[in-house]
C-alpha cells in the first residue's frame, strides 16, 4: 500500500462524522471529546501508586475482613449478594438514566472509543477495497528518503512520540483542541490549534519542497 | 460477614458502574494523578493490604 493510493472519503463526509461525534461525546459523556486526553486518562488509571496509610498484611483472609467491614461501615445492609447480577441496584427496577449512566461510564467508554478509532479506520479501507500490505510512505517521502521502508516506520515512530510529548505540553492534540477547544471558543485553543498548524504547514514545506 | 466477591460487586455497582462522579478514585484519575491501591472510592483508605 502506498499512502497516495489509499482511498480516502470525501472531505464533506468526513467532516460531518466528526462534527456528530464531537457533538454526540460530550452529551452522552459530560466530556469534550479529546483522543489525547483520552489515552492519559487511561493510561493514568491503570498507574500504580503505593499503598498510604496502610499496614501490609500477608493474610488473604485479613484483607477479606478488613474491606468487608469498611463495605459495611459505607454501604450497611444494602451490600450485593454473590449470586446478584451485576445490574444497577438499590432501587424497585433499573431506571433509565441508571442504565445509561452504568453503560456510559468512563470505565467503559474510553477504552471502546479508543479501539472504534482503529476498527472504524479499519472498516473504511477495508470498504475502500486498499491493500493493507505497506510498500511505501509515499512519493514525497521516496523522493526524500530514497524509499527505504525501514527509516519510514522508523520516522513515524519518532514521530509519534513527538507528537504525544507535544500534546502532552500543549493539554491536548488536534481533536481535543483543533474541535472540541475551538468550538467552545477557549482562547488557548486558538493558540495552540493556530501554533501546531501553522509550524506543522512550514515544516511539511521546508520538507518537501523549501530544501530541495 | 459477607465474601470478598461481595464487597467488590457492591463497590463496583455503587461507584464505577453508577455514581462514577464521586468516586474518589475517579476524581484523581480526571486530575491526571494515579490513586494509592488501598484507596476506596469513599474516600477512605482500606487499614490494612494484602502482600
Amino acid at each position: 500500500m502506498e499512502l497516495a493510493s489509499v482511498h480516502f472519503w470525501p472531505a464533506w463526509l468526513g467532516g460531518l462524522c466528526v462534527a456528530l461525534i464531537a457533538v454526540a461525546y460530550p452529551v452522552l459523556t459530560g466530556r469534550l471529546l479529546g483522543v489525547s486526553g483520552l489515552y492519559d486518562l487511561l493510561l493514568t488509571s491503570l498507574r500504580r501508586r503505593p499503598a498510604e496509610e496502610t499496614q501490609t498484611v500477608s493474610s488473604m483472609a485479613e484483607l477479606e475482613a478488613a474491606l468487608a467491614a469498611a463495605t459495611l461501615e459505607a454501604f450497611g445492609d444494602d451490600v450485593v449478594a454473590d449470586d446478584e447480577p451485576g445490574a444497577v441496584s438499590g432501587a424497585s427496577g433499573p431506571e433509565v438514566a441508571q442504565v445509561l449512566a452504568a453503560t456510559l461510564s468512563p470505565t467503559r467508554t474510553r477504552p471502546l472509543f479508543l479501539v472504534g478509532l482503529i476498527l472504524g479506520a479499519a472498516l473504511a479501507s477495508l470498504s475502500a477495497g486498499d491493500s493493507w500490505t505497506l510498500t511505501s510512505l509515499g512519493s514525497h517521502f521516496d523522493e526524500r528518503f530514497g524509499g527505504d521502508l525501514a527509516v519510514g516506520v522508523v520516522s513515524l515512530f519518532v514521530s509519534g512520540c513527538m507528537i504525544g510529548l507535544g500534546t502532552r505540553i500543549a493539554g491536548g492534540c488536534t481533536s481535543g483542541h483543533g474541535i472540541s477547544g475551538l468550538a467552545c471558543f477557549q482562547v488557548g485553543s486558538f493558540v495552540s490549534t493556530a501554533t501546531f498548524w501553522s509550524t506543522g504547514t512550514l515544516v511539511a514545506w521546508l520538507f518537501f519542497w523549501g530544501l530541495s | 460477614m459477607f465474601s470478598l466477591k461481595s464487597s467488590l460487586k457492591t463497590w463496583q455497582i455503587r461507584y464505577c458502574d453508577s455514581d462514577f462522579k464521586v468516586c474518589h478514585r475517579y476524581a484523581m484519575t480526571e486530575r491526571g494523578q494515579a490513586p494509592p491501591d488501598n484507596l476506596l472510592p469513599s474516600g477512605k483508605h482500606l487499614p490494612v493490604l494484602a502482600r
